[in-house]
């Protein structure tokens, strides 16, 4: 069922609201909202929900138009950031609530219960006496993926899920959820402002920005092909130089993995040709396919599995990753022209 | 070699610092105990003394003859159906409040109603003032409504307080539900109503019970109201109590005081058994 969003509007608060959204969600895919706070992902979200009436535009679930229609109605089910199980209940009580709104007798109820639970990997062995309490944080998201799954929902809405819980559960938690998403088939919308999550797990983003869809794309797009100088600098983790660039100061944003960064090696010479060339100009120069500019490692810092430095370039600093030990001093920083954005200031 | 010592000296748990380590910590926590027990039970002791006292003269530390003369005389008397009156009286007044309170409550908890404040604190405003001179007003306007000396306006006046009591607290019980504990039984189809009803009561139970209780607590002990209202036709526990003090009746006083004492304290123990200090510290601020 995918999700049609036609010039969707709604005014909320000073800051939060949506203005003219245009998307296409499409059918049993994961859809990633992502953006920074306040520009309204969450607005649209709990609108898609029915939690806000849209002030203009409609919102269509297949060909169902369900702009008018109660969140009751919608045949949606929603996953909270802060699980939102209900503490009076059982797990077993808690994941058959929606069944039993239904009508479902009690012994389908039951075997239901079980077989969602277990997909979502939970033991049941006594659910029926347990409450959400006694089960950690990524286990009561779980129950919570449960609850909201078993009654066959149209589509899955997920509010910043993960958010809530520590690194190294939310890591796993993102391929549970992704994987669990992908076996039921269901189309989903994801919430968050981890941009990280949002690239890892969605089949395609939608990036927000002061309640307007900046850019929607593929994660693969969208990080490679950023159209604008805001999702360069929203997505991966990104810096901004002001440099100039034919003739004018314009701004460079660049990954931290993207650079490469070679130290000046005064014996030899190796990089001064270049880089004299660069600090005439002042001016970063292509070399082989590459951005190539003069730069000085100030500090690195010690990461596991790599350093990561702390370059200065023209009075700007930066950081760029390396798995080799380099010394602090002047150095070569080298980029791939296709892994350079620049834009206008 | 002092290096060790001193890191297993310093990683040690309390009670392995030496005995006289925990002693002063005993000794310190049986002084705290021993002051709050005195500084509790030391007036309550007097009161329970005086009930059992039957002559009982200056400057004898004790009672000179003992006996349950009074507790008798106050079963036999007056007293009885004063009690029975004011037990009746809390019963009606909190399942009123409990009537009016919890769906106003929920109302101005989850709605933004742009009267809110105006709304809470007209209902704190009879706390505002001493509350001889607005039970004084309010007797001049219920003589006008012939309610002076009913039952009617004796609950009435109990209401008065007891309402702000409630609302005050039911709205922050309210305030204390996170809302999508509401919004993931919408999601699954439950309207409002049924929510309410299977999500939001149960969960703030505990907290609707120790508001109870506090509304029972406050019309089982509520005075001027009563004294201006109800007397003389209907004599409630703490407006019996004064007449028999009043009389310098010390042991009348005494257990009257000791009875209405035992329904304070029990639920006195109830109410922390489900009162979440939350509660308490959202008081006030909605």
């Amino acid at each position: 069922m995918g999700i049609y969003i036609e010039g969707l509007t709604k005014a909320y608060g000073k800051k939060r609201g949506i203005t003219d959204i245009n998307i296409h969600l499409p059918e049993g895919g994961l859809t990633a909202i992502v953006g920074p706070s306040g520009c309204g992902k969450t607005t649209l979200l709990r609108t898609l929900a029915g939690f806000h009436t849209a002030d203009e535009g409609r919102i269509l679930f297949g060909s169902r138009d369900v702009t008018r229609i109660s969140p009751q109605g919608r045949k949606a089910a929603m996953v909270f950031q802060h699980y939102a199980l209900w503490p009076h209940m059982t797990v077993a009580d808690n994941v058959g609530y929606g069944l039993r709104l239904q009508k479902v007798p009690a012994k389908e109820r039951e075997r239901r219960v079980r077989e969602v639970l277990e997909r979502v990997e939970i033991d049941t062995s006594d659910i029926g006496a347990r409450y959400p309490q006694h089960y950690s944080g990524g286990q009561q998201q779980r129950i919570a993926l449960a609850r909201a799954l078993v009654v066959q929902p149209e589509v899955l809405l997920l509010d910043e899920p993960l958010s809530n819980l520590d690194a190294k559960v939310r890591q796993r938690l993102r391929i549970g959820i992704r994987s669990i998403q992908q076996s039921f088939g269901i189309t989903a919308v994801y919430v968050t402002h981890d941009q990280e999550e949002a690239l890892s797990m969605a089949d395609y983003v939608i990036l927000m920005n002061d309640g307007k869809v900046e850019q929607a794309g593929t994660p693969e797009e969208i990080y490679r092909k950023p159209s604008t100088y805001f999702t360069a600098q929203f997505l991966g983790e990104s810096h901004t130089l002001t440099l100039k660039y034919q003739g004018k100061p314009q701004r460079l944003v660049l990954r931290s993995g993207d650079a490469l960064v070679t130290p000046v090696v005064d014996e030899w010479g190796t990089n001064a040709e270049t880089l004299e060339r660069s600090i005439a100009h002042e001016e970063v120069i292509e070399e082989d396919g590459s951005w190539v500019m003069e730069g000085e490692i100030r500090h690195h810092l010690f990461m596991g599995s790599y350093y990561r430095y702390m370059v200065e370039i023209q009075g700007q600093s930066m950081f760029v990753d390396d798995d080799r030990l380099l010394k602090p001093g002047s150095c070569k920083v080298t980029i791939p022209t296709e892994k350079a954005y620049w834009f206008d200031i | 070699m002092s290096k060790p010592l001193e890191v297993a000296l310093l990683s040690a748990p309390m009670s392995e610092r030496g005995p006289w380590f925990s002693t002063l910590r005993l000794t310190r926590r049986f002084a705290i105990y021993a002051i709050s027990i005195f500084m509790i039970f030391g007036p309550l002791s007097s009161l329970l003394l005086w009930s059992v006292a039957e002559k009982w003269f200056w400057p004898n530390p004790f009672p000179t003859q003992w006996g349950f003369k009074y507790w008798q005389q106050a079963f036999e008397g007056k007293m009885l159906s004063s009690l029975g009156l004011s037990f009746g009286i809390a019963i009606v007044v909190s399942i009123i409040c409990l009537v009016i309170t919890v769906p106003l409550a929920y109302v101005i908890a989850r709605n933004r109603i742009p009267l809110k404040h105006i709304v809470l604190l007209i209902f704190l405003l009879p706390q505002a003032f001493p509350q001889l001179p607005v039970f004084s007003n309010v007797m001049v306007l219920m003589y006008r409504w012939d309610l002076v000396g009913t039952l009617t306006g004796l609950i009435l006046i109990h209401l008065v307080g007891a309402l702000v009591f409630s609302l005050w607290t039911l709205v922050s019980v309210f305030q204390s539900i996170a809302e999508p504990l509401e919004e993931a039984s919408y999601m699954l189809g439950g309207s409002r109503i049924y929510t309410f009803f299977h999500v939001v009561l149960p969960i703030a139970l505990p907290g609707i019970i120790a508001s109870t209780l506090l509304v029972f607590l406050y019309s089982l002990d509520e005075f001027t109201g009563s004294l201006l209202i109800g007397a003389p036709y209907h004599i409630t526990m703490p407006v019996f109590m004064y007449n028999a003090a009043g009389g310098y009746e010390m042991q009348v006083a005494s257990v009257t005081s000791v009875l209405l004492m035992i329904p304070g304290i029990l639920l006195l123990f109830l109410l922390q058994k489900y009162m979440r200090s939350e509660y308490l510290a959202a008081f006030g601020r909605v």
